[in-house]
């Protein structure tokens, strides 16, 4: 397909503006099975989400849930490509060069001011819990995966917080969050994230809770944004992304600002200093990797729903989900941008979604020596880069968008000795699996670099020729159209 | 009727078994909406499970369930998740 028929699958629908409108955008695109037999909330759902994730399903959308009449559960909202492009507003086969060419458009546009919704219009207020009719369990809480630390009852969803020191600066993250209580929830709030430097260096030091806000059930862009690794505000961002202002509510308990639309609003604080007992959980590596420990405890004083209300989840595992396909998608976009304001000529940046974002694939046209190790220590040395830890640098006759290439890229072109880069002792995550235990407990990681391009030092006599259709040194342009031209012809029928 | 919990052992495992009082954080197995809400109690563990009227079953820090439940006995519940 030619890049105009490509830019023509662009703005064939519009961009859904919440979970609603994504589930009946899924329906139209057959992404949606409408499960109507009473499900189990424990590991049942999380079994079938996981499967559907396996073999690349539809969404699994639950109507009945054991214990919980009344509610439904949607599984897996954008595990796959297609359904992030209908998140997007775009149709589902459009490319993923498509695909981040539309974000990184849109996210060059101012979004405008959020648009405040009196809370009395606001669909997430539609029902609200407070004092002692407060009860998580009274929510269908899955029991996601055998043998973790509990019920996690916020998968797909967003922690709202502010700044104490600045007060204009409200982050959105997406944080995992377990119930242990009726009325307490425990997460896992990585130290180097937003959220953990905010606790770390303003509310801990001085004893002060935190008021937060937990959203489950976002629009796909404002759940997009919550991924991802933004140098703006995410609720500017997600406007961006949606192409409109984000219509926001506020808080019963807090000054804090929600999506209008979600599903579920869950208030309260956050506990300075104060610990319990959270996890173990399969996560986006594929594995269950970090131990139970104490972690950061959420007193729940509010809840607020929609009618008919729908629980979002997702079951993070082996590739691919939610949790790889998104942070891969905006870690190679954020990373692309950093490498673009450093003016390295960048020619595209694709993270592989099996890789569990892990692996960074970057094209660039090699204009001097060194030019990879340039791009990693941009890379690695950033914000982003401590999410992963291989970098694969080719030049631009490699599709990085092509598996069967970057392996062929790998095979052939880094050598064993003089292409491969070591970084030992870096920033890394409690999650990585191959890590020693104290390596995870301290974030301790380390990075590699395959530097695949030919040496700028190379003559042209002494670079290899690649030999394929396109190429055409080795098929004259006049050769391929009439081969083209007469492929059916020839009896093909692909 | 005896009731089923959980708990995970972060440290050594022969240490809740020992006769001494422990301090836990177990997990309700009753089925139910209920299910895997933790409290925190003060008990009495052994690794005979018919020692005491209830089922403990142990897992490691990262979720693996070992074969045989051991028993537990619960002296004390307390109203708060938080050490005491």
């Amino acid at each position: 397909m030619t890049d105009s028929e490509e830019d023509k699958k662009i703005m064939t629908m519009s961009v859904p503006q919440d979970n609603r409108q994504f589930i009946e955008d899924l329906k139209q695109y057959n992404q949606l099975v409408t499960i109507d037999q009473e499900v189990d909330w424990d590991l049942e759902m999380g079994a079938i989400s996981r499967r559907a994730c396996e073999k690349k399903s539809a969404a699994p959308f639950f109507q009945k849930v054991k214990d919980y009449p009344g509610w439904r559960v949607l599984g897996a909202p954008m595990a796959t490509y297609e359904r992030l492009a209908i998140g997007m507003g775009l149709d589902p086969s459009s490319s993923i060069a498509i695909l981040q060419k539309e974000y990184l458009e849109r996210t060059k546009k101012p979004a405008g001011k959020p648009l405040l919704i009196d809370q009395k219009n606001a669909p997430c207020k539609s029902n609200v819990i407070s004092g002692k009719e407060i009860n998580l369990f009274d929510l269908p809480a899955p029991m996601v995966h055998g043998g973790d630390g509990g019920r996690y009852l916020c998968t797909w969803h967003m922690l709202v917080t502010k700044s104490l020191d600045n007060r204009n600066y409200t982050n959105w993250g997406m944080y995992r969050q377990m119930i242990a209580d009726e009325r307490t929830l425990v997460g896992a709030i990585h130290p180097s994230s937003d959220l953990g430097r905010m606790l770390k260096q303003e509310y801990e030091p001085r004893n002060m809770p935190v008021p937060f806000a937990t959203v489950i059930g976002p629009s796909p862009m404002e759940a997009l944004a919550a991924c991802s690794p933004t140098p703006i505000q995410e609720f500017e961002f997600a406007g961006q992304l949606m192409k409109s202002p984000v219509a926001l509510t506020e808080c019963e308990t807090s000054d804090l600002l929600v999506p209008a639309q979600a599903e579920i609003i869950i208030e309260g604080k956050i506990m300075p200093n104060v610990g319990i007992e959270e996890g173990p959980f399969g996560e986006y590596t594929g594995y269950r990797s970090s131990l139970r420990a104490p972690r950061v405890t959420f007193r729940v004083s509010a809840i607020s729903y929609r009618d008919n209300p729908i629980l979002t989840m997702t079951n993070m595992g082996v590739p691919v989900d939610e949790g790889q396909l998104l942070r891969s998608f905006t870690l190679a976009l954020e990373v692309r941008r950093l490498l673009e304001s450093q003016n390295i000529p960048v020619t595209g940046v694709y993270m592989l979604p099996e890789s569990t974002h892990h692996l960074m694939v970057v094209g660039t046209k090699v204009q001097y020596a060194n030019i990879a190790k340039q791009i990693a220590n941009l890379v690695f040395g950033g914000k982003s880069g401590q999410w992963f830890h291989i970098l694969i640098v080719v030049d631009e006759d490699t599709d990085i968008y092509s598996k069967d290439e970057i392996i062929h890229a790998l095979s052939t072109k880094c050598h064993p000795i003089n292409g491969i880069r070591q970084y030992p002792n870096d920033i890394g995550t409690a999650h990585t699996p191959f890590s020693s235990p104290f390596e995870r407990q301290w974030n301790i990681g380390h990075k590699v670099l395959f530097d695949c391009t030919w040496p700028p030092n190379w003559t042209e006599n002494e670079k290899p020729i690649k030999i394929c259709f396109a190429n055409e040194a080795i098929y004259p342009k006049a050769i391929q159209e009439k081969v083209l031209n007469n492929w059916q012809r020839y009896g093909f029928k692909d | 009727m005896k009731k089923e919990y959980d708990t995970f052992i972060l440290t050594d495992i022969a240490e809740i078994y020992d006769g001494r009082e422990k301090e836990l954080i177990l997990r309700d197995l009753t089925p139910g909406k209920y299910k895997y809400k933790q409290i925190r109690v003060r008990a009495l563990v052994s690794n005979d499970v018919n020692k005491y009227s209830d089922i403990l079953w142990i897992r490691s820090g990262m979720g693996v369930l070992s074969p045989e439940p051991m028993s537990i006995n619960i002296l004390k519940k307390s109203d708060s998740l938080l050490p005491q």
